[in-house]
């Protein structure tokens, strides 16, 4: 048995952290004692309501606030060197590659929710171009990309500090080639992929 | 701690104060613990995303601006965090329906002995895909709204309603509620 008032059953969970004014709670209760379906989500939302998290060992909580400013203490000490990104794998996608030939010889593009997929000319010959990188209106990283072998591998020297890896939002900008806005996974894959690869010089 | 403090908190940790963010963690820890506790089921995972989502927060504090509430705002650095650590790790413990090999779990929660029913509903939420697990997470267990919700999760009202939609209907057909 289903329900069709999709609306009940998502202001359920609301009802039950009893967050409804009276009126409004007063009907959804009217609403459950005739509707076996929604009646039944309520009791599963319940149930699930009442699975409690264990409570941790004593004193973790005392000792989180200190253990975080400790954990800021050290970034703010550590030295921020510059890092050298050894490689990154171009991914040759035919279609938009064709398509691009005529406008440049190398774009970089990034699909919205899979994250930034490097579309280029496989071509040795490409001159070493300008990019910045950056989230709203900082920029984050700004280096020459220099294509370095025929594989589609390229290098770029980078200042990266891990400050810069914990965005959260912003666009993403391409001096010169394109300015694409960017979604938040797409974001964390990108930082997850710089999270990885980055060694100190 | 009320809203008042807690912008006179936040105003002061982003000059630097570090023992007001201090405050802040002490006002927010266990919501966030208990949030990503329920996404990852172990403590040490737990653990260690909700500091590394604090100090996140901490040198994240000039984009923060206001616009949201501070909870909401660091529930998603949470998520986010927790997402990466997954990825990063290989340490991710629910997976879809399809293909899922239960790992042997270190504890879960506590009151699934007792009762037979809650104890199908705890296994069925480990199975939840993703997305559809924060979503009832974070609405049926933390009280966010759709608005906060799709804020956290970085995703349109739309899909955070329908990731919950989702999520609950499989819930129901796991303890037999609901038809398939």
């Amino acid at each position: 048995m289903t329900c069709k008032k999709k609306d009940i059953s998502l202001r359920l969970p609301d009802l039950l952290a009893d967050s409804l004014r009276g009126e409004e709670a007063g009907k959804l209760r009217e609403h459950l004692e005739t509707c076996s379906c929604c009646a039944e989500e309520f009791r599963v939302l319940s149930n699930l309501a009442a699975l409690e998290v264990p409570e941790p060992e004593a004193g973790f909580f005392d000792e989180m606030p200190g253990k975080v400013i400790r954990s800021i203490r050290e970034e703010k000490t550590a030295s921020r060197p510059s890092f050298r990104l050894p490689a990154i794998e171009l991914k040759w996608k035919a279609g938009l590659a064709a398509a691009s030939l005529a406008a440049a010889a190398l774009l970089v593009f990034l699909l919205p929710g899979t994250g930034p997929v490097l579309v280029q000319k496989p071509d040795n010959n490409i001159p070493p171009i300008s990019v910045a990188i950056g989230f709203e209106t900082n920029i984050l990283i700004e280096g020459d990309y220099k294509v370095s072998d025929v594989s589609g591998a390229l290098e770029l020297d980078v200042k990266l500090t891990e400050d810069d890896l914990s965005r959260t939002t912003g666009a993403f900008l391409i001096r010169g080639i394109e300015y694409l806005d960017m979604d938040v996974d797409a974001l964390f894959m990108f930082e997850e992929e710089l999270g990885s690869i980055p060694q100190r010089s | 701690m009320d809203w008042e403090k807690e912008r006179e908190f936040t105003k002061r940790a982003r000059e630097g104060d570090e023992e007001a963010f201090g405050e802040l963690v002490r006002a927010h820890q266990k919501k966030l613990y208990n949030f990503i506790y329920r996404l990852c089921e172990n403590h040490d995972d737990a653990a260690e995303v909700t500091q590394r989502a604090f100090v996140k927060a901490y040198f994240s504090l000039r984009n923060f601006r206001g616009d949201s509430l501070f909870r909401t705002w660091l529930f998603r650095i949470a998520l986010n965090t927790f997402r990466n650590h997954v990825r990063d790790e290989g340490r991710r413990k629910h997976q879809t329906l399809d293909g899922w090999d239960p790992p042997a779990r270190e504890r879960t929660f506590s009151m699934m002995v007792e009762k037979e029913e809650r104890k199908k509903l705890a296994e069925a939420v480990e199975t939840l895909p993703e997305r559809q697990r924060e979503a009832v997470v974070l609405r049926v267990h933390e009280g966010h709204s759709f608005n906060e919700v799709a804020g956290i999760m970085g995703c349109s009202v739309g899909a955070a309603k329908a990731s919950y939609h989702q999520g609950v209907k499989k819930l129901k057909e796991t303890i037999g509620g609901e038809e398939q």
